[in-house]
């Protein structure tokens, strides 16, 4: 996790690297009805199970207008290892840096 | 038999719509295309067929598809636990059981049953896995259910709405429910978040045991809870171990929880030297599928055998 946000509960960290991991952290947050999701999650870390997995790697195809390997999400990849996976399969997404830590 | 072309025509994205070909197709035995639309779809249709208690229809297709994706996790575990499923028992109202993920509170009386088993859903409204097919299980040990669900997102701490206000007025409400089925022994089950909601209840309820899988046991702020960044704004709750310390006749309790994750390790080392506790940890289990981890490797019979057996003490199941 980035910034100062308590892992439980508290503020919601202001750090991403890039807008890709911003709108992967939403989705996550969507989908297990959470406030915040930190670039250093993973859904595991977080409750979810197999079928939230799935939910999650929907949403974000449906976001970014790739397919995604639910694979990636079962292997417990974190929001920023699938923001780069994402960015490397999708030439067009912004890789513009959102807010510096 | 309808003929292998009856997926031709699957364009839907719609998982409902999916499940009610896929329904046709066991009806009429029909193959299914999966190359035709999205595996993820699949799933989700497939899971569309649990939640609505169609589980012949679902295992056909579960079992069709994972060999078709057997990298497709979701899909292999979901085939997985369809295929293990034990057949119905033999009674009529128990196994009508179709779960309502609105209610709070279900009650599911079964002929005969000396005891019930108060099952607490975790935050996801399921127990690890749809409460259609947890039924089954329950199926075999020949008790009373009485599924909970905290809507509140309170840790159940404050009660269950629908049966009080309050803590107080639920355990009353509980206490009433259980004598209305003509028992004495209780136990209680939960997974994930509905294991905090099992312990507590089983020690004010003075319940005979309580199996709990990748379940908390600390919910005070800094003990590392995700939890409390629930949208609905979970409220802190209670670190159970000195409850447990002091009480004066704790249930038998039983922990299952997830070697690599370590948040559920955290939880599971809470409780760690309790006498009337023992910790059982899912080998190699990486996530918070600790449940699942045990019905594939096939301990979870004796584990919710232990639960109900009258005659077992304290110790590892």
């Amino acid at each position: 996790m980035t910034g100062n946000a308590s892992v439980d509960g508290g503020a919601a960290p202001d750090s991403f690297a890039s807008n890709t991991e911003r709108r992967v952290a939403e989705v996550f947050a969507t989908i297990l009805e959470l406030r915040w999701v930190a670039r250093e999650d993973d859904i595991f870390s977080l409750g979810g199970d197999s079928f939230e997995a799935v939910r999650v790697a929907l949403e974000l195809e449906r976001c970014f207008q790739i397919e995604f390997p639910t694979e990636l999400l079962e292997s417990a990849r974190k929001v920023r290892e699938i923001a780069v996976w994402i960015d490397a399969h999708d030439p067009s997404a912004p890789q513009q840096v959102a807010r510096e830590s | 038999m309808a003929g292998a072309g009856a997926f031709s025509s699957v364009t839907s994205q719609d998982p409902s719509e999916i499940a009610r070909l896929l329904c046709r197709a066991h009806q009429d035995g029909a193959e299914i295309d999966f190359q035709r639309t999205d595996r993820k779809l699949w799933f989700m249709a497939i899971s569309f067929l649990i939640d609505h208690a169609m589980l012949d229809a679902a295992n056909y297709a579960a079992s069709r598809a994972a060999p078709i994706y057997p990298t497709a996790g979701f899909l292999q575990s979901t085939a997985a636990v369809l295929a293990r499923l034990p057949a119905p028992c033999d009674d009529a109202v128990f196994v009508g059981f179709c779960d309502d993920p609105t209610q709070e509170v279900q009650i599911v009386p079964r002929k005969g049953a000396t005891a019930a088993l108060l099952g607490f859903c975790g935050r996801a409204k399921r127990m690890g896995m749809s409460l259609n097919l947890i039924q089954r299980w329950f199926g075999r040990l020949g008790v009373h259910v009485i599924y909970l669900r905290d809507l509140q997102a309170r840790n159940y701490d404050n009660g269950v709405r629908s049966l009080a206000p309050d803590l107080g007025g639920t355990l009353r409400a509980l206490r009433a429910a259980i004598d209305d089925l003509g028992v004495e022994r209780v136990v209680c089950y939960g997974n994930s978040l509905g294991g905090y909601g099992a312990l507590r209840y089983a020690l004010e309820l003075q319940c005979e045991a309580t199996l709990c899988f990748a379940s908390p046991t600390n919910l005070e702020p800094g003990f590392g809870n995700f939890l409390l960044r629930d949208q609905r704004g979970v409220a802190p709750g209670l670190n159970l171990r000195p409850l447990y310390q002091k009480a004066e006749r704790a249930p038998r309790t039983h922990l299952v929880f997830s070697e690599h994750h370590a948040y559920d390790r955290a939880q599971a080392a809470n409780f760690a030297g309790l006498p009337s506790v023992s910790l059982e940890m899912a080998r190699g289990e990486q996530g918070h599928d600790v449940f699942l981890n045990a019905l594939l490797q096939g301990r979870y019979e004796r584990l919710i055998q232990w639960l109900v057996d009258p005659g077992r003490g304290a110790g590892v199941p």
